[in-house]
């Protein structure tokens, strides 16, 4: 009851005033007290109580009155639209990337990827004659952001093919 | 935490859904929108009846209080309207807006008289609740008088009682804790501790 009294005095500091309030939501019996600190401190000060019963005429009022139940604070709702913003762009930038590393994985002779083997042309069915230029060019390639020499293989492997096959 | 803050905290505890946090604002500002209803209102049962709609209608419209005022200042300005609305439909004259202009509302003051609101019947429990607390008071310690006098009429902080009365702040929060209790105690039997009667 003591932290009522330095409550009412606004001498808690806000994590103990929080704490205070979320007891007095459980504990009839601090609510009590609080009141009765406030009606010693008002007729101190030659404040008039109100009638006998105001309290409980009031009370069975406010119990009859459906509980509100207010929406948060519009800033609560605008952190909350930003976060859902931000995870949804999130959300889309690993589908765009997992989209883009799905159909632009490499489709060789021994790949293991069988399923995909007849969706769509595969760079080694494009354009035949663009390889020369691609093999010639791909050592000039950042390969940095392309790590993988597999194209690369799978480009000369297509030129000897050719080769083999003209021959 | 200060004043405006714990009145916020609990103004939100109740837009949650926690009406015991209202009843603490009712608890808190009953007295002082009674006296001030009573500036216009004689009546003291219909005092009541007016603070009892204006705390209502308060409640229902605490959807809409976002804080951008003190709540006491926003109470003030339901209370002046429910009373206009009331004495208006009494066929009464209504106080103008002039005359309770709700920049006044935070220091609002009524002199210091303990200004006779009650029936007879109530009056005799005001009475009897005023004349428990001082007689109360008058037994104290002096040290536990000084301290809760310092704070509830001087309106000091426990850090400037501490100074005046030359003790550490936690022996001053103690102190106003014990007379606050103490009279609390020849209280309980008048207000009757199972089902108040009042706050």
């Amino acid at each position: 009851m003591e932290r009522i009294s330095a409550l009412m005095d606004g001498e808690l500091d806000d994590d103990e005033a929080v704490q205070e309030f979320k007891r007095c939501g459980g504990d009839a019996t601090l609510v009590e007290g609080w009141a009765t600190y406030h009606l010693i401190g008002d007729v101190l000060r030659k404040e008039a109580p109100l009638g006998a019963g105001f309290n409980e005429r009031l009370r069975e009022a406010l119990a009859a009155e459906p509980t509100v139940l207010a929406p948060r604070p519009r800033t609560f709702q605008r952190r909350a639209r930003l976060f859902a913003l931000s995870a949804a762009a999130s959300v889309a930038g690993v589908l765009a990337v997992g989209w883009l590393a799905y159909f632009n994985q490499p489709i060789g002779p021994d790949s293991t990827g069988g399923t995909m083997a007849g969706k769509g042309p595969t760079v080694a069915e494009a354009d035949a004659s663009m390889n020369e230029y691609l093999v010639a060019h791909h050592e000039y390639a950042d390969t940095a952001s392309m790590p993988s020499v597999t194209p690369y293989v799978r480009y000369v492997n297509e030129i000897r093919r050719e080769g083999a096959m003209s021959r | 935490m200060g004043d405006r803050e714990i009145d916020q905290q609990l103004v939100e505890r109740a837009q949650r859904g926690d009406k015991r946090a209202f009843e603490m604002l009712v608890a808190k500002y009953q007295r002082k929108l009674g006296r001030l209803l009573s500036r216009f209102i004689r009546d003291s049962a219909e005092v009541e009846d007016v603070a009892q709609e204006a705390f209502i209608k308060a409640y229902r419209a605490l959807p809409s209080f976002r804080g951008d005022s003190a709540f006491y200042t926003w109470l003030y300005r339901i209370g002046i309207n429910t009373a206009k609305n009331y004495l208006v439909a009494m066929g009464r004259r209504a106080p103008t807006t002039t005359e309770f202009d709700s920049e006044e509302a935070e220091n609002f003051e009524d002199g210091d008289q303990l200004r006779d609101v009650n029936t007879p019947e109530a009056e005799l429990m005001s009475k009897q609740i005023a004349a428990t607390v001082n007689e109360t008071m008058q037994a104290l310690p002096e040290e536990l008088r000084t301290a809760i006098t310092l704070r509830e009429i001087e309106g000091l902080s426990y850090e400037d009682i501490a100074t005046i009365m030359n003790c550490p702040i936690g022996t001053v929060r103690s102190r106003i804790f014990r007379a606050r209790e103490t009279i609390a105690e020849r209280l309980r039997p008048l207000l009757g501790t199972s089902k108040d009667k009042r706050w």
